[in-house]
């Protein structure tokens, strides 16, 4: 079945490629005129990881890089992160807590309508976190929000939701400014919403088969925010392969892109049909070793496999300087609440030492899965490899396929290239690290580290809140099992006569109502 | 016979022994690609996972001949290793496809009973499967080594270098010399081996040749879908696939690799085009002769 999806992609590589490069600049020029009249503004849209029979429309189930962007094309949430990741509003209007951060009360949005003509209100809020924190939805993300109490879900009034919480959450409003948290139609059968379900966005579903190339989606005429959006039809398909997917942009194939790689991204700066779109981002790129499996076990293994890194090669080799240097840390040094640290500076022969003291004076031999299913993953582990030989770490090299690397590798083999989509501070922590998390790719579990995020969450003075946030991340830094080198700055494109976009350093964040074509 | 007469044949022969000039090109090809597989890794300017020998995405030359890749490695160095691996396992799998599958074609061939029957189903069941689709699911089902290419693609060869075999042994076997044997006494094996076998040697070695020129392509395919050698192992194909997501900033790592591939295959097609003709402009001398 792989073997398939491979040859799959690879002639769409090849179509799109050879395509592209022979006829495309003039050719699709011509071809693209007529589309300014008469017909339907269409948006073209490609996201960057593979959309396979596993595609779904449900917020709660959402995984991949497509799963976000239709989501985000049919739902909306109460709160979203602005470009700092702090808290705005969306279908809430403002909120407020009790003085001890347990109890949080929404004022909802006035006239907003859902898809299907059903006013919006406190109901479809309440159905839709009790949903998600079901343990029959199994959803991934239920466990970050843990903290809140199903039960105790309450609508005040028909524009007012009240939440209490099991544990004071200062941070809630950001907290469930997540990529779950989507409101859901109440009443809306469980059946339908995996390929058409009803939200408030700005466009309804017009067609989405789990594993077909492209779905589509309709203008809603009824939306709420005046004069959006700005184009009739959205069409979405995945384009994995980055050159593929730059190539589809340069000739016009698809109108919008975001996810891309350095390679082809100074090609497209040159390109006068194309804009390049970018924003710095704590999007974390990472190698994660399993903290409780040998020869990972011990900490000075795992310092030794940090010091091998030359974070600044890393930077200009597998981002082609497009973005800033980490320090095992997945709080990018300029969000809040982060751990400022001097990055970790490259000490072969400190890492020799700690691996003789570890006993292991020979070195060890690992393996490590890589894919091309994030830009940069075969670079970073091919870069790795070199650069960690020279410390008695061998790395052996296995490069799984892309189309269903994160339900294959992920999580279930030892040493693996991950990556994360830019978070706040706590969700970024929260998510991979916490001991309690479905996604812990370290399995790295230590109380203390569980105990300073609950503290923090818990705690109302910022300066406390702060000091708690840093203590997780030295702990983290120092003992964790993520080699995190660079934080990649958001990459995209999109056609000269597109306007309007922001790539959200949120990955799974993509706000389309605004764009406008033509 | 008279001087006049021996002359024109004599001529004749030795035109037939020679090659075609196309013929000797590609042996002189395949000769300096074995002499870089065995000597390469003595005079390569770079080892071949050496990062940031130069910058990345540097053009050609004098210190980088076919530029650097992403990583700055040296792309000169990446194909002169890759043509070891490549021709070891090339020849390999090869060798062994024609080993196995001449033994079966032969046999089968001089038996043409019962078992020839059965025996030439099963081989037109495995003809009839994709190689590539057939490759990938073993390979995927066992594991991923060197070693499992070349058997894989030794067993992928094997039914339609023994159907060749069958054929040309179909041809031989009719002979007076067989018959003659036959009634000597002589086992089955040793008809095999010492009549027959000798007289298809001609057209297993053109046989042979043009699996090869295969066999590049085929386990070239299969590192770049992914399912040859990990990265960062040289291997052409292997090459191909990482260069080609920076195609549009350097052509050399994508050019270098499948030029390389390109011109062996060339090569061995020349040699075995070559070698065929010669065969077949042998084939008829003997019955000549005869006359």
């Amino acid at each position: 079945m792989y073997g398939k999806d491979i040859l799959r992609i690879s002639r769409r590589a090849l179509l799109a490629t050879t395509g592209a490069a022979l006829a495309a600049g003039p050719l699709a020029t011509a071809l693209h005129v007529p589309k300014a009249f008469a017909q339907p503004k269409t948006l073209r849209i490609a996201a960057g990881e593979a959309d396979g029979a596993t595609g779904t429309l449900d917020p709660a189930l959402s995984t991949a890089d497509p799963d976000a962007a239709r989501i985000n094309l049919v739902f909306e949430r109460l709160v979203v992160l602005d470009d700092t990741f702090s808290a705005a509003p969306q279908l809430a209007t403002s909120w407020e807590s009790n003085a001890t951060g347990d109890e949080w009360t929404f004022k909802l949005q006035e006239g907003v309508k859902f898809h299907d003509g059903e006013p919006f209100s406190a109901k479809h809020v309440v159905y839709t976190f009790k949903r998600l924190l079901d343990p029959k939805t199994a959803s991934p993300g239920a466990s970050s929000m843990a903290a809140i109490d199903p039960a105790a879900i309450t609508a005040v009034d028909d524009l007012t939701v009240r939440f209490k919480l099991k544990a004071a959450t200062v941070e809630f409003p950001a907290l469930i400014a997540n990529r779950f948290t989507y409101i859901l139609r109440e009443g809306q059968p469980e059946s339908e919403l995996r390929t058409s379900g009803i939200g408030t966005g700005p466009f309804k579903v017009q067609k989405f088969v789990p594993g077909d190339d492209v779905s589509t989606y309709v203008k809603n005429e009824s939306y709420w925010r005046a004069g959006l959006p700005k184009v009739d039809v959205v069409e979405l398909r995945a384009i994995p392969e980055e050159s593929a997917r730059i190539a589809a942009i340069q000739s016009g194939q698809i109108d919008l892109c975001w996810d891309l790689g350095r390679a082809g991204v100074e090609e497209l700066q040159k390109n006068p049909d194309v804009k390049v779109v970018t924003t710095r981002a704590p999007f974390v790129l990472t190698l994660s070793c399993w903290a409780d499996t040998p020869p990972f076990d011990d900490v000075r293994v795992r310092q030794a496999m940090k010091y091998v890194v030359d974070r600044e090669q890393m930077l200009q080799l597998v981002l082609r300087g497009l973005g800033n240097i980490g320090d095992d840390n997945p709080v990018a040094p300029w969000v809040q609440y982060a751990l400022k640290t001097e990055p970790r500076a490259r000490d072969v022969e400190k890492a020799k030492a700690l691996l003789a003291e570890a006993g292991h004076p020979d070195g060890i031999d690992v393996e490590l899965f890589t894919s091309e299913t994030t830009p940069g993953f075969i670079e970073m582990a091919t870069l790795y490899q070199a650069m960690a030989s020279e410390a008695g770490i061998r790395v052996k090299l296995t490069k799984a396929p892309s189309s269903d690397y994160w339900s294959a590798v992920w999580l279930k083999q030892p040493f693996v290239c991950s990556s994360w989509s830019g978070r706040g501070a706590d969700d970024a922590l929260a998510a991979p690290y916490l001991s309690t998390s479905d996604w812990n790719e370290t399995h790295w579990k230590r109380p203390e580290f569980d105990a300073f995020i609950t503290e923090a969450r818990a705690t109302t003075d910022v300066a406390k809140r702060t000091e708690l946030y840093q203590k997780a991340q030295q702990l983290l830094r120092d003992d964790g099992g993520a080699i995190i080198s660079v934080f990649p700055d958001a990459l995209g494109a999109v056609r000269a006569n597109v306007s309007g976009w922001k790539l959200h350093p949120q990955q799974s964040t993509k706000d389309f109502s605004e764009v406008s074509i033509g | 016979m008279s001087v006049a007469e021996i002359d024109p044949v004599a001529s004749s022969t030795r035109a037939r022994i020679g090659l075609s000039a196309s013929g000797w090109v590609g042996a002189a090809i395949i000769l300096l690609y074995v002499f870089v597989a065995v000597t390469g890794p003595w005079w390569a300017p770079y080892g071949a996972t050496k990062i940031l020998t130069g910058s990345p995405f540097e053009g050609a030359s004098l210190q980088h001949p076919f530029g650097t890749d992403n990583l700055g490695r040296d792309v000169f160095s990446r194909v002169v290793f890759g043509t070891r691996s490549v021709l070891t396992m090339t020849f390999a799998a090869t060798i062994l496809a024609v080993l196995a599958g001449g033994m079966i074609g032969v046999v089968l061939g001089y038996l043409r009973n019962w078992v020839d029957e059965i025996g030439m189903r099963i081989v037109d069941i495995l003809i009839s499967i994709p190689t590539l689709v057939l490759a990938l699911l073993i390979i995927s089902a066992v594991g991923n080594s060197l070693w499992l290419v070349v058997v894989t693609v030794a067993f992928l060869f094997t039914p339609r270098v023994a159907r060749v075999a069958r054929a040309a042994t179909l041809n031989v076997v009719t002979n007076d010399y067989v018959a003659a044997a036959l009634a000597r006494g002589e086992s089955t094996m040793s008809i095999c081996l010492r009549e027959i076998l000798p007289n298809i040697m001609g057209v297993m070695l053109v046989e042979f040749a043009i699996r090869s020129a295969f066999a590049i392509i085929f386990i070239g395919s299969l590192g770049f879908l992914g399912f040859g050698a990990p990265p960062p192992t040289p291997e052409w194909g292997l090459m191909i696939n990482e260069a080609r997501a920076n195609a549009t900033n350097s052509l050399w790592p994508v050019l270098a690799p499948a030029a390389a591939m390109a011109v062996l295959v060339i090569a061995i097609n020349l040699l075995a085009d070559s070698l065929s003709r010669l065969i077949d402009q042998q084939g008829v001398s003997p019955a000549k002769g005869d006359k």
